[in-house]
């Protein structure tokens, strides 16, 4: 098998690359981070396997995800290098691409985005490109699925006599003499090929924290021992101004006079509303107050209504009188209609809710604008210790936590990136989203838009509090620093926006299958059955017993009933099991029902009590683990729990009593 | 003090010296290309010392106010 590796500076396009070279689609977005574990893929009938890796500037890692990649070309094998560069910023991607060539792998440079360069009317002679970096250089647009072709067949056709690089660059003597002297050192002792020893070396003197621990691990003394030399010297400044001066000397010669610029520059009018200094808050409240009306007021919610009506009436009716006409045991007929159809259909009948939320999220990231985000929360989010950036993993977490949480990755200080993680599970993820309209449809029909809105600015809200807190508790302030990149505004593509909502939304219709199913078939045993074996009353039953002994311990946030108590405790599983359970303990076969017989079980201001607790409690499972993986310890998953749940009964009692108080019902 | 901020004027300044940043800073302008004697244009600033957005080799970065007040002091110093 042959591996490809992508390398290249953040946002440049790989991924995009990615899915156009292996025919699949990885998740992208317009900005950078957007990759932050690496990916493989297959060219379709061959054995070429490509492996997109995520964004760096530099060989030397600042951050988690950009570690994956340096880690990547110095542990694992990989037969061809391509090397992702924004055309249009060649300066700065070229630097990364001589720390490449110098590898010494086969290497081709792929000009992507050569769009945006000719539209600046600027282009460069290949040949001249080619002989100055002895390798391939194509030129390629990867969103417009230009030059991608050739670089396949290239990368096909080459194979493997794709011929391995010459790159070299004349360093100042003193370094050119201390790199022959480490050459000559590593070669004779530690069996390592001159090539490799000479990729060290620099990397060594450029104070390549990756470099400078593997070279510590393996006790290299050769470069251990003139380590003070090389930083009394500044080789580092030396190294980084002959690449620079390359780069500069050859771009000169290679530049052509292209076309004539035609640069409608729509970023920049786009920017100067989007961006600005008094506009910009609102207008990002705006969008997301315009996401809430669609997935709740315009689009979603009638859509959903239309369905639950089908599932609810049709397609239920009809299974149950097949399964009477079949002759099916009543404990059979009463687990596929009673627990299978109302729950976990009444949990697929929110898909046209959630993916309308997706959609818009994949609208924001394709888009370019989450940098923006980004940039104009900075302030606010810096008065809490962190960084704007670190508002896009919260942006993501409001579809889904876990990808949320992983996007924290790209934050550079890691007691930062803790805290992100550890707010994450407070953005109301998609899940959360069945619950709320069933309430919200059940108790305050008028404005639902605004109170699912003020749901989500409340757990911001609680987000931000708990950060300053651990801003506090970490003393992790006045570390922080913030530098966001803003790309170019892309037209949004209709099939990117397309696929992006299906990579999110997939995993909604996967868990119905699984986990949902499950537990719903789990709550319908437990009501089905009780201590004295089938029980025609459900309050008898095993659930309501659970749910019976709870009562008081929840009665100060104004729960009264125990089915709403059993649903919460199953919503650990996965948060869209709340509204099946509430479906299959109230037997009712559909949406409208249940909201009919909520009404009469909850006050508004308990209802409204309730779905603060669910926004708040426990994370499912899949946010638990994941929070234990990124963290590497239990110990934060077990804090998060525990955590989570003090704050939502104090939340929720702190409402409740309230609003009681305040003469609210 | 807002409303003059409504319309703003560019403005450019070199990048002298990066010195006093710490490392990680240091190491994360470098890799976006600001290096010494680099012209910069403030092409936009937040109220309230809030983010700055620069240009430069065509790209935007967006910073923080007293990051650019620190690239700047050095100017005047030297």
């Amino acid at each position: 098998m042959t591996t490809i590796a992508l390398f290249g500076n953040p946002n440049t396009g790989k991924t995009t690359l990615f899915n156009r070279l292996t025919d699949s689609y990885a998740y992208m977005g317009n900005w950078s981070g957007v990759t932050v574990e690496k990916k493989v893929g297959m060219i379709k009938n061959t054995n070429f396997a490509i492996v997109d890796l995520p964004g760096i500037y530099s060989l030397n890692p600042l951050t988690k995800d950009e570690a994956i990649a340096t880690n990547f070309l110095l542990t694992e094998d990989q037969d061809i290098i391509v090397d992702v560069a924004n055309a249009s910023q060649l300066k700065r991607n070229l630097l990364l691409s001589i720390e490449l060539l110098e590898f010494g792998k086969p290497t081709v440079i792929a000009l992507n985005m050569i769009d945006s360069l000719r539209n600046m009317g600027i282009s460069y002679n290949r040949q001249v490109l080619e002989t100055a970096f002895d390798c391939k250089v194509m030129m390629t647009n990867a969103r417009g699925n230009k030059g991608t072709q050739q670089l396949k067949q290239e990368l096909l056709a080459e194979d493997p006599r794709l011929p391995a690089t010459h790159f070299s660059l004349t360093y100042p003597s003193s370094v050119q003499q201390a790199i022959k002297q480490a050459v000559r050192g590593l070669t004779q002792n530690y069996n390592v090929s001159s090539q490799y020893a000479k990729w060290l070396a620099i990397q060594f003197m450029n104070a390549n924290d990756a470099v400078v621990s593997f070279v510590k691990q393996h006790n290299l003394r050769p470069l251990l021992e003139q380590a003070p030399y090389y930083q009394a010297q500044h080789f580092d400044d030396k190294i980084y101004q002959t690449r620079l001066n390359y780069i500069e000397t050859t771009l000169k010669e290679a530049r052509e006079t292209g076309s004539n610029p035609h640069t409608r520059d729509i970023t920049a009018k786009i920017d100067r509303v989007v961006t600005h200094p008094l506009l910009g808050l609102p207008i990002f409240l705006g969008i997301f107050f315009l996401m809430f009306k669609l997935t709740f007021d315009w689009f979603g919610t009638p859509l959903s209504d239309l369905l639950d009506a089908f599932v609810s009436g049709p397609l239920s009716t009809t299974v149950n009188h097949w399964l009477i006409a079949a002759g099916a045991l009543p404990f059979l007929r009463s687990l596929i209609v009673d627990g299978l159809i109302t729950g976990v259909g009444g949990v697929l009948v929110f898909i046209p809710q959630i993916f309308t939320l997706f959609a818009c999220i994949s609208l924001l990231e394709d888009s370019g604008y989450m940098a923006r985000a980004a940039l104009v929360m900075d302030k606010l989010m810096s008065k809490v210790g962190l960084n704007g950036k670190a508002f896009i993993p919260l942006i993501i977490g409001f579809g889904c936590n876990v990808p949320g949480i992983m996007a924290a990755r790209t934050i550079e200080q890691p007691k930062e990136r803790l805290i992100t993680t550890l707010i994450s599970p407070y953005m109301s993820c998609s899940a959360r989203l069945p619950i709320y309209s069933l309430f919200v449809a059940a108790f305050f029909a008028k404005n639902q838009a605004l109170i699912v809105l003020s749901l989500y600015v409340l757990g911001i809200v609680v987000a931000l509090v708990l950060a300053k807190i651990y801003q506090k508790v970490l003393h992790s302030e006045n570390e922080s620093v913030f530098m966001i990149e803003l790309p170019e505004y892309h037209l949004p593509q209709p099939t990117i926006i397309l696929r992006g909502t299906w990579d999110k939304g997939k995993g909604f219709i996967h868990k119905a299958g699984t986990v949902i199913f499950a537990g719903t078939v789990l709550i319908w045993l437990l009501s089905y059955f009780g201590p004295s074996g089938v029980v025609s009353n459900i309050s008898n039953s095993f659930t309501a017993l659970i749910g019976h002994s709870m009562v008081p311990l929840f009665a100060p946030i104004g729960l009264a009933s125990w089915q709403a108590i059993s649903a919460m405790l199953t919503g650990i599983l996965a948060k869209e099991t709340i509204g099946a359970t509430l479906m299959v303990l109230y037997h009712t076969s559909g949406q409208t029902a249940l909201v009919a017989s909520l009404a009469h079980l909850f006050t508004p201001l308990a209802a409204y009590s309730f779905l603060v607790f669910i926004l708040l409690y426990i994370p499912c499972f899949a946010t638990i683990a994941v929070i234990k993986a990124e963290t590497g310890s239990w110990k934060w998953a077990l804090y998060t729990i525990i955590s989570s749940l003090v704050i939502a009964y104090l939340v929720s009692f702190l409402i409740f009593q309230g609003g009681l108080l305040l003469g609210l019902h | 003090m807002w409303l003059p901020q409504l319309h703003q004027q560019s403005e450019t300044f070199h990048v002298n010296n990066l010195q006093t940043l710490d490392v990680k800073t240091q190491h994360r302008l470098k890799d976006l290309g600001l290096t010494r004697g680099k012209k910069v244009t403030i092409i936009r600033r937040y109220p309230l010392h809030g983010p700055v957005i620069i240009s430069f080799d065509h790209q935007k970065i967006g910073l923080r106010w007293d990051l650019i007040q620190s690239l700047k002091r050095e100017q005047v110093e030297q």
